[in-house]
């Protein structure tokens, strides 16, 4: 096998991650805006 | 705001017509769109050169980078330039990266990421059919938000409802990719990608907006296509752009004052009227341009007692984005390194833990991702024959847990860099080292005047970019503008010049204003 065949070999070896962020992660990521919320108006303010 | 008063006033009362703040790339745009259109301008910066994050930094034979290592959309400096009548290239010529990058990974598997967004589409298939059609998905819908960040946003004021809608009327659709702009960054790239090297890859992008790809906004995961437009390196180092917009701000008559650091801005009744500098001399000015971070602005140069509290509230409620550390490495004999940019990546995971378990916690990086950035593999100018410069880059938070101070770790943390490469990528370099340096983020405040080491300002997250981040016209003081990384759009090279420009033509629109004998909006 030739070093191109070799590479591509080791690159389809690569670990696959999950297809949708964790569960966690997603409600973090709103309750992160979610919090901001209140302070949305001042910031358009300033 | 904006009643005009500063220009009904005769020149003899002020010493300049503008004084910008900052010799950044947003303080030399808006100072040399200034002083080209005719106003008596000057720039005070407080280090002792100019371009801030953009710059270098010579130890010995060895050029290093200060901050920025990469230049993308050279468009918005072709276009800076023009505005002042201008050719780009008699003041400053950019050398192409190519490949974009190089990643290894936790396994040690190494490619390398093309310019060319077919040959990466080829290149991502050879990990899996199901990445390869990602990649042609991702790129279909990247194609839309660069044509119109390049058209559009960048160099459009975006600080009101009103900006937005004109904005959404005129521009190319942002992306086809409607529900990244509800989603995070991890996942819209997850609903791209399989494969955790891809994913690393790609993941780094996040943290241009401050975040890592957990917290970042979904949209910002299609920067990591920016790239693809073109990567570029300054000829000469990274100091040869703001070298390059200083002399064309010199020759249209504009005063650069190095080494001078303004303690405050000077008002009357809620005008500015100039700056005090830090040796207490007073500079009077019709109008103040500040290129530094809006928190630096609001709550240490003008009086507290001025700004109202609603105002106070919203810039603490604006969060920094994220610091970091570089080492500076003057290395003998091959770098043993893949590209200009090779980045280590433990993947996407990676780059969430070191900010959740490292970053947040004050402490330093322990591993999982190192940017590599070696100039001179692109510029050989930079070190001497047989040698190059090498940064290795990575989060590092200002404040450090347990009241440590970064100048009593520096050593040590650069030894764990060292380590990190070695144990998990195994590159070797400490017998090759001829020079060592870590830059911390308490060094990038002290000498660069970035607030608090914040590399782009301040986090550009959903709600808190564009007409969420402070205004470039200040709505509290008549008078005062806002460039840089902490307003509209944020960090970065070609934005921060988008950002001067925008407040040039503020700056500009109300003098027009003033003197037709208009109220002022």
């Amino acid at each position: 096998m030739n070093e191109d065949g070799r590479q591509e070999q080791q690159l389809r070896s690569s670990r696959n991650g999950p297809r949708r962020q964790p569960r966690g992660r997603t409600v973090l990521y709103y309750w992160r805006l979610v919090r901001q919320l209140p302070w949305l108006v001042l910031r358009y303010k300033l | 705001m904006g009643d005009g008063h500063g220009w009904s006033e005769p020149l003899s009362t002020h010493d300049y017509d503008a004084i910008v703040i900052g010799a950044g790339l947003g303080g030399l745009a808006a100072g040399g769109l200034l002083a080209h259109r005719g106003m008596s301008t000057a720039i005070f910066e407080q280090a002792p050169r100019v371009g801030g994050c953009c710059g270098s930094l010579r130890h010995g034979d060895y050029q290093f980078d200060v901050g920025a290592t990469v230049v993308l959309f050279l468009d918005v400096i072709e276009r800076f330039f023009r505005s002042t009548g201008r050719e780009m290239a008699r003041y400053v010529q950019f050398l192409p990266i190519e490949p974009l990058f190089e990643v290894v990974d936790q396994e040690r598997r190494r490619f390398q990421i093309p310019t060319s967004p077919l040959e990466t589409g080829e290149l991502f298939a050879s990990f899996s059919e199901e990445d390869g059609e990602g990649w042609r998905r991702f790129a279909e819908a990247a194609e839309s938000g660069m044509a119109a960040a390049m058209t559009q946003i960048f160099t459009r004021r975006f600080q009101t409802l009103s900006d937005a809608r004109e904005i959404a009327r005129t521009s190319p659709s942002m992306t086809s990719d409607r529900s990244s702009l509800l989603h995070s960054f991890e996942k819209t790239l997850r609903s791209y990608f399989r494969s955790e090297s891809i994913l690393g890859a790609l993941s780094l992008a996040s943290y241009s907006v401050g975040l890592p790809p957990a917290l970042a906004p979904g949209y910002a995961a299609f920067l990591s296509y920016a790239e693809h437009q073109g990567s570029y390196y300054p000829k000469g180092g990274m100091k040869a752009l703001p070298e390059g917009m200083a002399t064309a701000f010199a020759e249209d008559g504009g005063e650069i004052h190095l080494g001078a650091r303004v303690s405050g801005i000077l008002t009357e009744e809620r005008r500015v009227v100039g700056v005090r500098l830090g040796d207490g001399r007073e500079i009077r000015s019709r109008v103040v341009v500040g290129d530094i971070n809006a928190k630096a602005i609001y709550g240490q140069l003008l009086p507290r007692s001025e700004v109202p509290l609603w105002a106070r509230l919203a810039l603490r409620s604006l969060r920094l984005s994220q610091s970091s550390c570089m080492l500076k490495l003057g290395i003998e004999g091959d770098e043993g390194f893949g590209a200009h940019h090779t980045l280590y990546s433990g993947g996407l995971e990676a780059l969430n833990r070191i900010w959740f378990d490292d970053y947040e916690r004050g402490r330093p990086s322990r591993g999982g991702y190192l940017l590599a950035s070696i100039p001179s593999r692109t510029d050989p100018s930079l070190a001497p024959p047989g040698h190059h410069v090498v940064h290795l880059h990575t989060l590092a938070p200002y404040q450090l847990a347990d009241g440590a101070s970064w100048d009593d770790i520096q050593r040590r943390e650069a030894d764990r860099m060292l380590d990190f490469l070695e144990a998990d990528f195994g590159v070797r370099l400490r017998e090759r080292i001829r020079f060592a340096h870590l830059s911390t983020p308490l060094e990038l405040e002290r000498e660069v005047g970035l607030h608090r080491g914040a590399l782009y300002g301040l986090e550009s997250g959903l709600l808190s970019t564009s007409m969420f981040r402070p205004r470039m016209r200040s709505p509290i003081f008549d008078g005062l503008y806002l460039a840089g990384s902490s307003v509209h759009l944020g960090g970065g090279i070609p934005v921060c010049i988008g950002s001067g420009m925008i407040a040039a033509d503020l700056v500009c629109e109300d003098a027009s204003l003033a003197q037709s004998g208009s109220s002022g909006p």
